[in-house]
């Protein structure tokens, strides 16, 4: 047993010796590398770019999944149909509102059958007067010459 | 297109412009009666006896004559000169027609001198008397104006 034991002391510091040996080392490298292809460095590329791009889609979907529902809810109206009794039931409303619609009275200005709008005179005074005769008003323009 | 709109406007304001030169050719007629009023005598010298009893009313006179009576018709912004006795005139122009009168302006003249400028609205028919100048032999000229008769 204790031979055993010593054995494999010495094995193991054999082992680690020659494991341990540069040309051992690389030795297994160049195993490794001739032997074992190395890991695509295009496939690493692809997958370092493309996990954030998916994220970046993935959480785009999320998002716009979502985003409708923040949005406010907009219902299509139903079309209006327009039958003969609607647009006759509108026809009176609007009869209805226009009789609504006070109309202001018209000023009427009750002007005489004559009346003068100007008078003047260069060679004396005006007078004006109007006088009714059988119910009718007569009107007068006379003149007083130098005055008097 | 743009053609068709061209002469469809063109069009347009010559008929408009027809029309108001149709309505402002409608001439307005005025019967301008001349009277000479005096204190000598009693004498009522009138065609239309209808004056007299409205002149005996309105004036102090005691004798009239009728001296001239026309017709005139008058056209917008026309100017009618009606030669009168003595050196007078009376000038008569249409200034416009608005709700069944007509607007006249009347100007008296003797001697060049404005004896009387007015500007009176008739309503159709109606009348307006001027007067006031003397003439020579110490009448006073009177004048009516009638318009829709």
């Amino acid at each position: 047993m204790k031979d055993d034991r010593i054995f494999k002391e010495l094995l193991d510091k054999y082992m680690d010796g020659a494991l341990r040996d540069p040309s051992v080392q690389r030795d297994k490298e160049e195993f490794i590398r001739d032997h074992f292809a190395p890991v695509p460095p295009s496939i690493a590329n692809i997958a370092s770019v493309s996990v954030p791009a998916l994220a970046l889609i993935a959480l785009f979907f999320l998002v716009w999944q979502f985003f409708p529902t923040a949005q406010p809810i907009i219902k299509e109206e139903p079309a209006f149909e327009r039958t003969t009794a609607a647009l006759e039931q509108m026809a009176e409303e609007s009869v209805v509102v226009q009789e609504k619609i006070e109309e202001k009275p018209e000023i009427e200005v009750d002007y005489p059958p004559v009346y003068v709008k100007r008078a003047s005179s260069r060679t004396g005074n005006v007078m004006v007067y109007q006088k009714t005769m059988d119910q009718t008003p007569v009107t007068i323009i006379w003149v007083f010459p130098g005055g008097h | 297109m743009r053609s068709v709109m061209v002469v469809a406007s063109i069009l347009c304001i010559f008929v408009m412009s027809f029309s108001i030169s149709v309505q402002a050719a409608e001439p307005e007629r005025v019967i301008v009666t001349v009277l000479s009023a005096s204190n000598e005598g009693n004498d009522f010298n009138l065609e239309n006896d209808a004056y007299k009893d409205k002149l005996i009313e309105l004036f102090s006179y005691s004798a009239y004559e009728q001296l001239e009576q026309t017709s005139v018709e008058l056209s917008r912004a026309e100017r009618n000169t009606i030669a009168l006795l003595e050196n007078c005139e009376l000038v008569l122009t249409l200034q416009g027609t608005e709700n069944g009168r007509i607007v006249v302006e009347a100007v008296i003249r003797k001697d060049h001198k404005e004896v009387v400028n007015t500007v009176i609205s008739i309503l159709k028919p109606g009348a307006a008397f001027l007067g006031g100048p003397i003439l020579q032999d110490e009448k006073a000229l009177i004048l009516v104006l009638e318009a829709g008769y």
